[in-house]
């Protein structure tokens, strides 16, 4: 099967200004692909700017930010400011907390309808609100959800927060996306609820052939979902490949460092490898490799250089002029 | 052994008008001295309400709990008091549960005016051992929480809860809200603790990897009962219980991850070379095949 | 969890405030304005007597031969019916107003505050209680419940006052009871607890540090307000007596002449309007200012 790049997203910087003067930086720069069919995550820690990035590609940046690179989705550049952008009609976001992104006081069938009523078009044409409720009963049911009928006519706090995280899935795609967005979908869920969520995006995946883009801080998620992964550091995407590759043999030693703090990798009694320091606060003065205070392999060469991406396999790369000292995979 | 913590049949229920939740119901278990007791359930167990109940944070409807033989429920408010500076407690949201307006060292001091007699100078200068012990910058001292991260103020957490020597803390999903890599130092920092001052732990999560990781024993909680209790290298490796099973099957696996059947292994047989074999495959083989 | 760029910090307390409020009231024009009418009040009650071109007469002595003058050269704001400056009568009005405000408010701040904050941590029967009190209290009318407490002592200013603190407790109450609710269940607050902190202890700590700024906020809004209702209860003959130079009593005064001589009501009704007014404005602002999303880190 055949598939076409959907979304490029080239040189993208965010920094932050006030009165005039640039405060931050938190993204410095990040390259990435995800195209129809494929399951892409960015994965990373607070502060890397993993949800940044999420929403330069809505074009949903707060007050202040200022956006630098391109964002092309299917073909179309994308405005960062949102004007005319393809948000939540080609582009669908699903939030990390589904209590709170429904509005309290409308029912779940209310707001889906004002979804369709707002981007107006199912093959081109505004739905009469018979054709968009059997529109969207047609997606509560292919969310998983019992009783569609009973979800419309429902208010969020009647539901648990499995099923709205699955009622929002279904708000996701009502306008039928080419791009889904997933800000950390299961981190509010219980691990058994997580689980059949991340089942049915995948088979959603399957079924309407849209793309995902992926943004957790769950190396666990990641190996369930993704097909490939891009590891955010201090703004940056520091590796990236096929999820198989860079968790079996991460070549960046920040990821090494990310697996090694793993407790599931570590007998009881074994000190975890804990990566020492902190993320960098302020990145806008940053120079040379931004990981290298925390870095175990890190040498002089390190202040100097801020690497960019090697590939070390022909789908895999790291930004670290020291990958080819990496001895294979983790023991 | 003696037992630290002994919990005796604690019942929580809470009653509207219309309906009655049984949010603990029946629960009986035992910490060790100086052991870990890892508590494992999702949302809505009652995991929570039963490391509250035990401290008698939350007052049970019937039952209770004793520390170091000592029942703790027929105390009165003073008798009670002094029993609080013998057990400590860390918190889920590590900048929550600090209070906002004081400084960390105001903080931290806390538990030290209410229960000794140090002001003054003796009284910062163990604030700042507290700092050193917990593995924060004295320059820390005078800032205000909302100016650390969230592993910092974690760490104030810890070391406030310490102050006054306790023998028993009660860690109720300590690193949550933490970065793996945070969780990581964090972690490390209370095995050492414990071990440095013989302490025993009321570990309560919903991470099974962290309980299995720390826990001496572990017990899966479920609706407000106890489902399996035991040695945490058996419950959480070779469960009994249908749903002590569920819930690790629904676990996302951890790549590298020791696998299932090294775990009773205690010893310092090297790990396998390469991790789980079907890492090579993409997930939608997986799903194929499986 | 976004980048703490999106996240913005709490309000420091300490550090930079100075500079903030520097900040604040070189670009919020209406902050300005208000701390500035505020200043100007303060000044004129302080120095009201050295100030006043015809202090006496803002004391009560009358000047018969110059009734009635419109305002002129000599005098800014006119004269009344017995001849005072109104100039001078309204500057030293000032600080009998502003003393029976802070009276007031501090009054209404020193019962309300304490009996919310228990009622509100420790709920319960005392809560209800509370509630049912501040209820009945809050039901009537403001000004009909202060005119009914002056009737019974005697119109007086003090007594004035007096009523509008019993009137203007509930609602401190009330606020600080929403605000310990609120705060009971923070996990500071239980981290408090399990410390072993006794409630005396956890009450100012923990509680009513963390609530002092909606209280500030109120009070500052009410001292403004209570101006107003003093001069409320003086218009209708329950206040402050002739011949004070209270402002209220001195728009009533001149009401007979409203259309042949406004300058007797309009002027002390203009510094009753000016001190109201800076008072909003400045306790606007300082809803803003505290406010922690209005900081970034």
């Amino acid at each position: 099967m055949t598939t076409t790049e959907l979304l490029r997203i080239n040189d993208l910087e965010v920094a932050f200004e006030e009165r005039g003067e640039l405060t931050n930086r938190p993204v410095r720069g990040i390259t990435l692909s995800v195209a129809s069919r494929e399951v892409v995550g960015i994965v990373g820690e607070t502060g890397c700017g993993k949800s940044l990035t999420g929403l330069a590609v809505l074009g949903l940046l707060p007050k202040g930010a200022v956006p630098r690179g391109r964002i092309v989705l299917d073909g179309v550049e994308q405005p960062f400011d949102g004007r005319g952008s393809a948000r939540g009609d080609a582009i669908s976001i699903v939030f990390q907390n589904p209590g709170t992104a429904f509005n309290p006081v409308f029912t779940l069938g209310r707001q889906m309808r004002d979804v369709i009523e707002r981007h107006r078009r199912v093959d081109g044409r505004p739905l009469r609100r018979a054709a968009a409720k059997a529109h969207i009963l047609q997606y509560l049911e292919q969310v998983g959800l019992p009783d569609p009928e009973r979800m419309y006519r429902s208010y969020p706090h009647e539901l648990s927060g499995g099923m709205l995280q699955r009622a929002m899935i279904a708000m996701a795609l009502v306008c039928e996306p080419k791009l889904l967005i997933l800000d950390e979908p299961t981190t509010a869920l219980d691990v058994t609820i997580a689980k059949q969520i991340l089942e049915l995006i995948l088979s959603l995946r399957d079924r309407f052939g849209f793309g995902v883009l992926l943004i957790t801080h769950n190396l666990g998620v990641v190996r369930e979902v993704c097909d490939r992964i891009a590891v955010l550091y201090a703004g940056r995407v520091v590796e990236t490949g096929p999820t198989g590759a860079v968790l079996r043999a991460p070549a960046h030693p920040y990821t090494r460092g990310l697996l090694g703090a793993l407790p599931a990798r570590h007998r009881p009694g074994q000190p975890l490898d804990a990566i020492p320091g902190a993320v960098p606060g302020n990145l806008l003065h940053l120079t040379g490799c931004s990981f290298r205070d925390r870095c175990p392999m890190a040498v002089d060469a390190c202040a100097e250089i801020d690497p960019a991406l090697e590939p070390v396999s022909p789908l895999h790369a790291a930004a670290c002029i020291r990958v080819d000292s990496v001895e294979g995979s983790l023991s | 052994m003696s037992a630290m913590l002994t919990v005796d049949n604690i019942v929580k229920v809470y009653r509207s008008h219309r309906s009655e939740v049984r949010a603990v119901d029946g629960v009986s278990f035992e910490v060790e001295a100086g052991t870990t007791f890892g508590l494992v359930g999702e949302s809505g167990s009652g995991k929570s309400t039963i490391a509250r109940c035990a401290l008698r944070l939350i007052e049970p409807t019937s039952g209770g709990s004793s520390i170091d033989g000592e029942p703790i429920n027929g105390l009165r408010n003073a008798a009670m008091r002094r029993l609080r500076a013998s057990t400590g407690m860390v918190f889920q949201n590590p900048i929550a549960a600090l209070n906002p307006r004081l400084t960390i060292e105001q903080s931290i001091a806390e538990p030290l005016q209410t229960h000794t007699a140090l002001r003054g100078r003796a009284l910062l200068a163990r604030s700042r051992e507290l700092l050193d012990e917990v593995g924060l910058a004295r320059t820390h001292a005078e800032r205000l929480p909302h100016q650390l991260s969230g592993g910092q103020c974690q760490r104030v957490g810890i070391a406030r809860a310490l102050a006054t020597r306790p023998k028993l803390l009660v860690l109720d999903e300590p690193t949550s809200a933490l970065d793996v890599s945070v969780q990581a130092q964090v972690l490390n920092l209370l095995q050492d603790l414990r071990r440095e001052h013989s302490l025993s732990y009321l570990l309560i999560s919903h991470d099974l990897d962290v309980v299995r990781y720390m826990s001496d024993m572990a017990g899966v909680m479920r609706n407000g009962s106890l489902v399996e209790v035991g040695p945490a290298a058996e419950v959480l490796v070779t469960p009994t219980h249908e749903y002590t099973r569920r819930l690790i099957a629904a676990m996302p696996e951890t790549p590298g991850a020791v696998p299932l059947r090294q775990w009773r292994a205690l010893d310092d047989s090297p790990l396998p070379a390469t991790a789980a074999p079907d890492l090579d495959r993409s997930p939608d083989e997986k799903r194929i095949l499986s | 969890m976004t980048s703490t760029a999106i996240m913005p910090a709490f309000v420091p307390v300490g550090g930079s405030t100075f500079g903030r409020v520097l900040r604040v009231l070189r670009t919020d024009r209406l902050a300005a304005l208000g701390l500035a009418l505020i200043v100007l009040v303060v000044v004129l009650a302080f120095f009201g007597p050295w100030i006043a071109p015809y202090p006496e007469q803002g004391f009560g002595e009358t000047s018969v031969g110059d009734r009635g003058l419109a305002p002129s050269a000599v005098h800014w704001f006119g004269t009344d019916q017995l001849g005072r400056d109104i100039l001078s009568r309204v500057i030293i009005g000032t600080r009998p107003a502003l003393t029976i405000s802070l009276f007031v408010v501090a009054i209404a701040a020193l019962i309300g505050i304490p009996l919310g904050a228990i009622a509100g941590y420790r709920g319960g029967w005392l809560d209800t209680v509370l509630m049912r009190v501040t209820e009945v209290f809050q039901a009537f009318p403001p000004l009909l419940l202060a005119m009914v407490t002056v009737a019974l002592l005697g119109p007086s200013l003090t007594n004035a006052g007096i009523a509008l603190a019993i009137c203007w407790w509930p609602w401190y109450a009330r606020l600080v009871r929403a605000e310990a609710r609120s705060l009971r269940d923070r996990p500071f607050v239980e981290a408090a607890r399990a410390i072993g902190v006794p409630a005396w202890r956890i009450l100012p700590r923990h509680i009513l540090r963390n609530c002092l700024t909606p209280i500030l906020v109120q009070a500052t809004v009410d001292i403004g307000a209570v101006v107003l209702a003093a001069g409320s209860l003086a218009f209708i003959g329950l206040g402050a007596q002739p011949p004070s130079p209270d402002w209220g009593l001195m728009v009533a005064e001149g009401r007979g002449q409203i259309f042949t001589a406004w300058w007797i009501s309009a002027f002390p009704g203009l510094a009753i309007f000016v001190t109201v007014l800076g008072f909003n404005l400045l306790g606007d602002s300082l809803r803003d200012f505290f406010d922690p999303r209005q900081v970034k880190r």
